[in-house]
Order: structure tokens, then sequence, then C-alpha cells
């Protein structure tokens, strides 16, 4: 029900190559970030009233000398719900606890708030199960305001993620004496243990940095303590641990040998397995989006698909997660993710794939090969497949819409308000012959207000044709029976010839340039909470550069963690007009 | 950032002689305010919003006749719009008990979408933005209101003036939807609560008919003072973040304000029981929040409460049968209100035309059920407040972000009114703001001069507010629309 993905659009293009032109409607605001659409940049600069020195630097190409530190503005953030929980699992350590608080808002809601305090008393209420130390004094017991004063020097900092200032301390104390002044020790430790935990150096991910000699004002470097907090919510969506912690207290984080060691050590932790893993997912939009369901409430017509169900549904999310996590613990590389031809099957995922000798039963999982000449990566994986089609037909128009805005960082704009979005079956057309999915597709988008995207969406699409709707392999269309074609010639892509299938797209978007320019720049907009703007211009080329040279996942998130955009935060205006 | 206490005056409201809360006779429900004394109740303000549009004829800024594709049907208006009295059309049947009291608009434009959308239709995420705020919406994909809601501006004012626990309440039917129209501020959305229980012990948390629980006092000085520390936190931290981010910070200070505000002298009033499901389908959910509402009103917890019902399929209802038969998934383009786009009384999908129709409008009389629920929950004389009843103390307003949702339509939104706030809006009429239907009622051009904006000045001048306009610069004219606060 949510809209997909939770980041904004991204800003800059990837400057690459002829885009097809913009004709009313289609594409919505791509800028080229060499400047040569110079006017939308005066405005643009105008319109964000960003004061300072850097509105010059805003207009300009950005040169990456090195000398500069330069990083763009973004809003400050607060623990997503899924970072909630899991830092308030590690900061009790209590596995168990689940927090309802859900809030996802740009601002946060009084829903939000009440949510934190009834997450706050619902961990002080399992008391029993915390196996961290918490409280340095037994509540129930003891009575010593001293206690208070040990609690605040011991906890405050880790819940805090960084040593407390000195008026900080006075403050807590102070809450614990107004608490005690009305109630028992007891309830007045409880009393301040819950406002640490709904503090905002708890609940906001705060990054004031120290001044950069030479950068103007606004341009901050970030603390150890701040660095070591942005890297474990990137990949581990949690709080720092205690080696990270301790690298911040060093002050040696920022270093970039304790970088990169960090980085590495943190790459091979399971959390960090499943914080990509769900970054995969989320980039896949297979938990669902305005326009598509999830794929576990994607439904399927039942007489074309007998065996889709809840049980091949969770088997697809198996597979696929499987398949992602064999990238990211195996080879680690893009041209992995888009070509390798592994799969973990099970008995019905094997049928569906084609795979004869493999597992049988549903019960049996086992990694096989898939045929290479109608299987490749993610794209030809059942999951993907199944969530952009319709209930009975694969759909070209959302198979290529997708590929073009995720993959190749395409912005299409909106369709007309009163276009026809029904699904488009293809079979008998009244007073006319029975048309393939294709060609009613070709049908429906071919007049001149649609043509303009469609020209470029289409053939994209087309190229998976040889899909049915759960991700089966057809020669013939199962809903008409008549023959597929999917051979298709990409528009404004730079592409040699052709392309055949979605096996020969695979190839071609492995090691394309945009591709991998695009799947950085996502992981980038990940790690910096926010969209990339002018002045990351600098990270975001190295980074863009390195990945679409090598490919390496891991060598993509140290570039990142390394960037002066990770290292760094700019406390000024954030852009407007993107 | 003027943060005043709005709490102080409420103590002194709910405190009787000597200082203790006021003892109140104790009925099944009772309110939380002592009406005994006479005098003017205070006024209540509800909103329904129906996400999806409804069953129109509106294609932007013309009506389509229904032959062949784009059906013409409107089962919105009224039945007889030449009659001097309203006769209700057929999706508000259920409401026909309270017809009386209610009033049908038609001619209302959501200016504020139409022209902010490329395709001056409405479209998704912009109509749903500006519905209720009749204001600026951002660009970009995740589209947010630049203002607040109707209903949280009207909440804040009368809460100014009859002080309650919680500003307004918001409940949800959940389902498909293009995001939350309801926003407490600029770029902050508000999320409605879904689960009837989540709802119902977060609004009568601490009420109960007679005296307080002890734990519960116990719990709400710790809650009162981990807040007030929690605000001296925030304030401190307000003065530390970048000016960019302490707007985010404000909001959160508002917010825990509103936490305190709720743990004032409690409501003495006797729950409603049986509020148990914690989710659910439609039928079972949608009820439940309905009669949530209710009791908060009748208690005294809020002045001003919202229902939101996702666009949501009904298969519970007499008509649900069809849907298989109409093939309805989840599909975009299959779902319900798509469907008017290709299916009319001639034409290819002919065949499924009364089909469809059907079960149309079992759908959008499932929503005016909880409605009615509402009505007759409001309406009932053993809460009477004076002469009237607790809806004659209310205004009650059923929209949408579009009429004809299959072409997202923001012209001639669904407007519902029911209630005469206090006695300032004469009800039982059918108001016709159409300037084409001057001289023919039922004609199918269509021009207006009135947009949202003037309905939610009319709102705020219902309640006594001396404001002008509401929302942005987008209407035709600033101003209340004409002849409907008497």
């Amino acid at each position: 029900m949510s809209s997909r993905g939770g980041l904004p659009a991204t800003a800059r293009t990837l400057g690459l190559g002829a885009l097809v032109c913009a004709l009313t409607g289609c594409y919505a605001g791509v800028q080229d970030h060499a400047g040569q659409d110079g006017e939308a940049d005066a405005g643009d600069a105008a319109e964000g009233g960003d004061a300072g020195e850097d509105e010059g630097e805003m207009n300009e190409p950005l040169a990456c000398d090195g000398q500069s530190v330069t990083v763009a503005a973004r809003p400050m953030r607060r623990l997503t719900p899924v970072q909630y929980q899991n830092t308030m699992r590690d900061l009790l350590g209590d596995a168990g606890f689940v927090g309802e608080y859900d809030s996802a808002e740009l601002v946060i809601a009084e829903r939000g708030v009440r949510q934190l305090r009834d997450g706050a008393e619902e961990a002080l209420s399992r008391r029993d199960q915390w196996t961290a130390s918490v409280f340095p004094c037994d509540i129930d017991t003891d009575t010593d305001d001293a206690c208070a004063d040990d609690f605040i020097d011991q906890f405050a900092p880790r819940a805090f993620r960084r040593p407390l200032r000195a008026d900080e301390r006075a403050w807590l104390q102070g809450v614990y004496a107004d608490a005690r002044a009305q109630v028992n020790f007891h309830d007045a430790m409880e009393v301040l243990a819950g406002a640490v935990l709904q503090s905002p150096a708890m609940v906001y991910i705060e990054e004031l940095g120290t001044p950069v000699e030479g950068a103007p004002e606004d341009i901050r470097k970030l603390t150890d303590h701040e660095l070591a907090s942005r890297l474990s919510y990137f990949l581990w969506d949690t709080m720092p641990d205690d080696a990270l912690r301790e690298a911040a207290d060093e002050g040696s984080l920022h270093t970039e040998q304790t970088l990169r060691a960090q980085v590495l050590r943190m790459m091979q932790d399971d959390r960090a397995q499943a914080r990509l893993q769900q970054l995969m997912w989320t980039w896949l939009q297979l938990d669902g989006g305005q326009l598509h369901f999830s794929l576990e409430e994607t439904p399927k017509n039942a007489s074309f698909y007998p065996e889709y169900g809840p049980a091949l549904q969770d088997a697809m999310r198996v597979e696929l997660e499987a398949f992602i996590s064999d990238v990211l613990t195996g080879e680690g590389s893009f041209e992995q993710l888009m070509t390798s031809t592994r799969a973990y099957v099970n008995g019905p995922m094997a049928e569906l794939y084609g795979v004869e000798a493999g597992p049988q039963s549903a019960d049996e999982w086992a990694w096989v090969d898939l045929p290479a000449d109608q299987r490749s990566g993610i794209l030809t994986r059942a999951a993907f497949l199944t969530v952009f089609a319709s209930t009975q037909s694969s759909s070209p128009i959302r198979r290529g819409t997708y590929t073009l805005e995720e993959v190749l960082c395409y912005e299409l704009g909106a369709p007309p308000a009163d276009v026809d979005d029904s699904p488009i079956e293809g079979g008998d057309q009244p007073g006319g012959d029975a048309q393939t999915v294709r060609e009613a597709t070709e049908a429906r988008t071919s007049g001149e207000v649609c043509s303009t995207c469609h020209t470029v969406i289409n053939p994209v699409g087309y190229v998976f044709e040889h899909y049915d709707a759960i991700g089966r392999w057809q020669d013939e269309e199962v809903v008409t029976g008549l023959p597929v074609d999917s051979s298709a010639e990409l528009v404004g892509l730079d592409a040699d010839g052709p392309i055949a299938d979605a096996t020969e797209l695979s190839t071609y978007l492995a090691s394309n340039e945009r591709a991998r320019s695009c799947f950085a720049t996502r992981w980038f907009e990940e790690a910096l909470g926010g969209g990339v703007g002018e002045l990351d211009g600098c990270a975001h080329d190295r980074i863009t550069e390195d990945f679409t040279t090598h490919g390496d996942l891991r060598e993509l998130v140290t570039a990142i963690a390394l960037s002066d955009s990770f290292r760094h935060v700019n406390l000024g205006p954030v852009e407007q007009g993107e | 950032m003027d943060r005043s206490f709005k709490h102080s005056g409420r103590r002194a409201f709910l405190r009787g002689a000597g200082g203790a809360a006021l003892a109140l006779p104790l009925l099944e429900y009772t309110h939380g305010h002592a009406w005994a004394a006479g005098g003017d109740g205070p006024l209540r303000f509800l909103t329904v919003f129906c996400h999806g549009g409804t069953i129109s004829n509106q294609l932007k800024g013309s009506r389509s006749d229904g032959n062949g594709n784009k059906h013409g049907l409107d089962l919105w208006r009224p039945a007889d719009a030449s009659s001097p009295d309203l006769v209700l059309g057929p999706i508000h049947q259920p409401l026909e008990p309270w017809r009386e009291k209610l009033l049908v608009l038609e001619g209302i434009d959501n200016k504020a979408a139409i022209t902010q959308d490329q395709y001056n239709a409405g479209a998704h995420g912009i109509a749903n933005c500006s519905a209720l705020t009749a204001g600026d919406v951002t660009s970009g994909d995740d589209k947010v209101a630049q203002s607040a809601s109707i209903d949280h501006v009207l909440a804040q004012r009368l809460a100014a003036r009859q002080p309650v626990p919680f500003d307004s309440i918001h409940l949800k039917v959940a389902g498909h939807q293009y995001g939350s129209p309801y926003f407490s501020g600029p770029q902050q959305r508000v999320g409605g609560e879904s689960s009837p229980k989540k709802a119902f012990e977060t609004i009568f948390d601490g009420v109960t008919g007679g005296q307080p629980d002890p734990a519960i006092l116990l719990r709400n000085t710790k809650r009162s003072s981990m807040l007030s520390g929690l605000m001296d936190g925030y304030s401190d931290f307000h003065g530390r973040v970048s000016t960019r981010d302490r707007h985010v910070i404000e909001a959160h200070l508002d917010h825990l304000d509103a936490l305190e505000q709720q743990l004032q002298d409690p409501i003495v009033c006797n729950p409603p029981e049986g509020i148990d499901a914690d989710g659910g389908a439609g039928n079972v959910v949608g009820p439940l929040l309905a009669d949530v509402i209710v009791a908060a009103l009748r208690c005294g917890l809020t002045n001003v409460a919202n229902l939101e019902i996702a666009d949501i399929i009904s298969p519970w209802t007499s008509a649900g049968g069809l849907q298989a038969g109409l093939d309805i998934g989840y599909d975009i383009g299959h779902s319900l209100g798509h469907m008017a786009r290709d299916i009319g009384p001639t034409g290819p999908q002919s065949s499924k035309y009364d089909d469809w129709v059907t079960y149309t409008l079992e759908n959008r009389r499932w929503r005016m059920s909880l409605i009615a629920r509402l009505l007759e929950g409001l309406d009932d004389p053993d809460f009477a407040e004076g002469d009237g009843t607790l809806l004659d103390n209310s205004l009650l307003l059923a929209t949408s972000e579009f009429s004809n949702g299959s072409v997202h339509s923001s012209w001639n939104v669904p407007v519902l009114l029911a209630g005469s706030a206090g006695g300032v809006i004469e009800t039982g009429r059918f108001l016709n703001y159409n300037d084409a239907a001057a001289s023919d009622p039922d004609t199918l051009e269509y021009s207006t001069q009135e947009s949202v904006h003037n309905l939610y000045t009319s709102v705020l001048q219902a309640f006594g507010e001396e404001d002008t306009h509401f929302g942005n610069g987008d209407a035709e004219h600033e101003g209340p629309l004409p002849g409907l606060v008497g």
C-alpha cells in the first residue's frame, strides 16, 4: 500500500548518451549533471534559495579535484521501523522485542511518537528478557540514587551512540530527580530509562559533524561516532556493535585503513547479508507498490496457472533470496547478479524452470543450473516475472517500465490521466484477428501521445515475452496459443542490433555502463539516506566509474564508505526542484 | 514558534467544586462534559474520506451520456435534481432515515489538483494531497501536501475553545489507496489507525465509568514525568540541529505536547464494549471503527473524527458474488472503478454492464452504511444535547479525491454533508453549483466557479471561524460557497 522504496527519485542523470527528447509528459525533469541544461540549473538554484558560497558551484560541472570537499544537503533522518526494532533488540539484548513503531513518513506523526513511547514501555516490561547490561543495580531491591548516575554514564552513551555531553548528563540527572520526587526508586529508574529510549540522539540519526578547514561553514566532517552510526545503519540496519564503537572511541575510524577494515569485517557478517538482501528485494519492488501487488499477494488466473498458489509463491521467494544470497556471499559481482544461471530450486520450481534432472518434490531443495538458452540472472527469475505481469499474461509494459526506471535509471513521466491501463491480454479482437500480447500492446500504445514513451518502453518489455505470467518459458502464448516473438530493437539505448530475448538483454545490461552506474547510484543513495545531489558529483563520479569498470559489490560498498559524501554532511538547505 | 500550553483551561473546565473530577450520571455511554447545565453544546466535525471516487459521469470538465464506452451514470447525485427537497440518489439510499439532516452538493471542483496536474484532470498523488488541503503539492515521486488539511486546522481551532484529550482522531479501513489525504502541517502526512482494538485502547486509555485505576494513575504520572523530560531534551536538540531540520523537531515537540494533553484528568465515561478485532475484512473492521468514533465523540474525548476508507472491493455485499464474473482482481486496470471507462450500455463490454452497475452500487452503498452507522449513533435521542442530538451539533463531510476515478477526475468531486453544525446550516437540500444546471438540472453541460477551497472556507465559517479563504490560490474565487452557511 505504501509508495515504493521510500527513496526519492534520483536527482542526477547519469549524463550518458542521447536521451529520447522530452515531449509532453514523458520525461519528468531530466537534468544533465554536466551542465548542458544550464537554464534549468540556474532556475533550480534560484528556487532552492541556497545561501552561501557553494551556490556558484552548484551551477558548474563538478570537478573531482581531490582538493575541496563537497557533499549535497539531505534532510536529517530518524531510525526506520526496521532500524528501530533492531536497535532496541541490540541495546537491550532482547532478540524477541517487537516494536510496533511503523513510522516511515518524512516528518514523524503523533502516532509515531506514541509508538515510541509504547515501545519504551514495552521494552521495560520485558526486563527479564534482557541479556545486555542495562541497569547497573537491581532496581527492584536497591534504592541508591548513585545507580541512576551509573546508568547515565554506562547506558546512555550506548543508546545515543556517542559519549554524553556534560549538559546532557545534567539533563538526564534532572529527569531522574524530577521522577524520584514523585515516585519510588524503581519507577524513577524506569522513567529515566524510558526517556533515554525515546531521546532524540537515539531516535534520530544525529549528524552535526565538525568544521572542515577551507570548506563552507555548512560542510562538516562526521565525527567518528557519527560515521560509525552511518556505517552500521547502512550495512546492518542497526546500531554499531562493540568493535565498531571501539574504533570510534579510539578516534581511528575515519582513517582509510580502519574504515576499509571495518567495512570488510561488516560485509562478512550475517547482518550485512540480511540488509543487502533487503536492499535488492526493495530494488526489485517485490514487496509491492502502488501499481502492483507484493509477490505474496499477486493473484493469477487459476485455469491458466493451476500450479500457482501460496506454496509456489513462497518457493519463488526462497529461490530468489537464495540467488541473491549466493551472489552476495560468492563472487559478488554485477555480472553474476545479471547473468548467473545458478538456481536453488525445489520440485515445483525445477518444473517451472524446465529443469528435468533436479529435485522432484516440494520439500527437496538443491542447486541446479538453469537452461542457458532460456534463463539468465535476476531479471529472468520467477518472482520478478510474476510480480510484473497481469493475472493472465505477460506484461511488456510493466516489465519494460521497471527495467528502464530501476535498472537503467530512466525517468519516465506519468501517462495521461484517462489512459486505458487495463491489462492487455491479447487474444480475439472485436471484428479482427487474434493478436498476441505484443501485437495488442503495440496497437494500444501506437497513438501519437503514447508513442513518445512507448517506442522506448515497449521493446525493453518485448524481450521478456517468452515468460508467461508466472515466469514459465513459453514458445507459444499460454493465453492465445500464438507464437511468441521476443526480438526487439532497443530505442535510445546503445545496443548493437536487436536483442533476441531476456537472456541477451541480461548480458547486455550486465556490462552496460548506464545499468552499472544506475545500480551503483542506488546503493549510494541507500548509504546516504537520500537522493544524490549536485554537490555529491565528485564522489558519485568516482563510485560509478569504478563500479562500471569492476562491477564488484564489495568494492562498491567500500568505495561508498570511503567517499567524501559518506564521511561528511552538509547542514545547508536541501536542493529543490528534483 | 509559539508553543502555548493548550491544557490549562481544560483543567478548570473539567474540575468541579473542590478540585475533584466531575462525577457524571453513568449511562451506557455518557458525555464527558456536563450537559445538564444547558447552553450551547460543543461543536464537532467529522470527515469520511472514500478513496477512489464514486459512480460519476464526470470526465474532467464534461459529462458523459453513457453511450458505449465511459458510461454516463451518476449514481451519487440526487434521484430528482429538480425537486426543492433533497431526494437521495441510489448510492445514498442507506442514509434515507436521516435525509432531512443531509445535504448533497454538486459542482465543486478540486481546483488545486486540476491546476497542478499536467493533464488538467486530478491525478493520483496530487489529488490525494490536495483533496482536503486545497493546497500546493510537492513535485517529484513521493508527493505530499505543503499545508494542513481542513480537519486538522479545525481541530486546532476547536481544541482552543473546547479542550479535549485528543484534538482529533483518525481511523481507517485499510486497503489500496494512493496516500492519506490528511496532513497535520506542511509535508506532515498523517496515517490513520486501522486496528479497532488499538484505536480503542489508545483513545479510551484510562477512561472508566468509575474511579480511576490506581495503576493507570501511576503509569500516567511516570508518563508525564518522562514526557516532561523529553520535551526538555527535544527542545535542546531543536537548538542544535541545522535550521532546515528544525521543523521536524518542532513537529516532534508538538506531538509530545499532545501526548501530555492526553494525560490530563481522566475522562469519566463508560467505554464501549466489544471492540476486540485487531484487523480483518472491511465489513468486520468498518463498523467497529464507526462505533469507536461515536463513543469517542459522546465521551468528549475529541472534537474531530476522521474515518478513511480505502478503495476496497466488497465481496461480502449482496452483489459480491458478481465479482468473479466481472473478473475483478487487484490488477489496477481491472479494479472496480476503472471498469467505468470500458463498460457502458453499448459497446464491446455491454454484456457486463448490468452486473458492473449492481456490484459497484453495492460497493459504494457499503461505504454509505458506515456513514449510516455514524449517523445512527450521533443522532441517537438517548444522548440529547439540549434540544437536539449530537448530530445537530456536528458537521459531517463525506468526499473523495475523485468523482470518476477511472479517469482520475477531480472535477465535480462528490460532497455529502450531514448535520447542521449547531443550527447554522439548513439541511435537507441539494445545492447544485453547476452554472449550466440553472436552466436544466439534468444537463450534461458543466461549468462552475466553486472549488473545495470554498467548501472548506464554508466549513470554517460554519464553526464560527472568521477565515475568508482556505487553501492556495487555485480557486476561481475566495470566500465560502454561496448559500451553504446561513
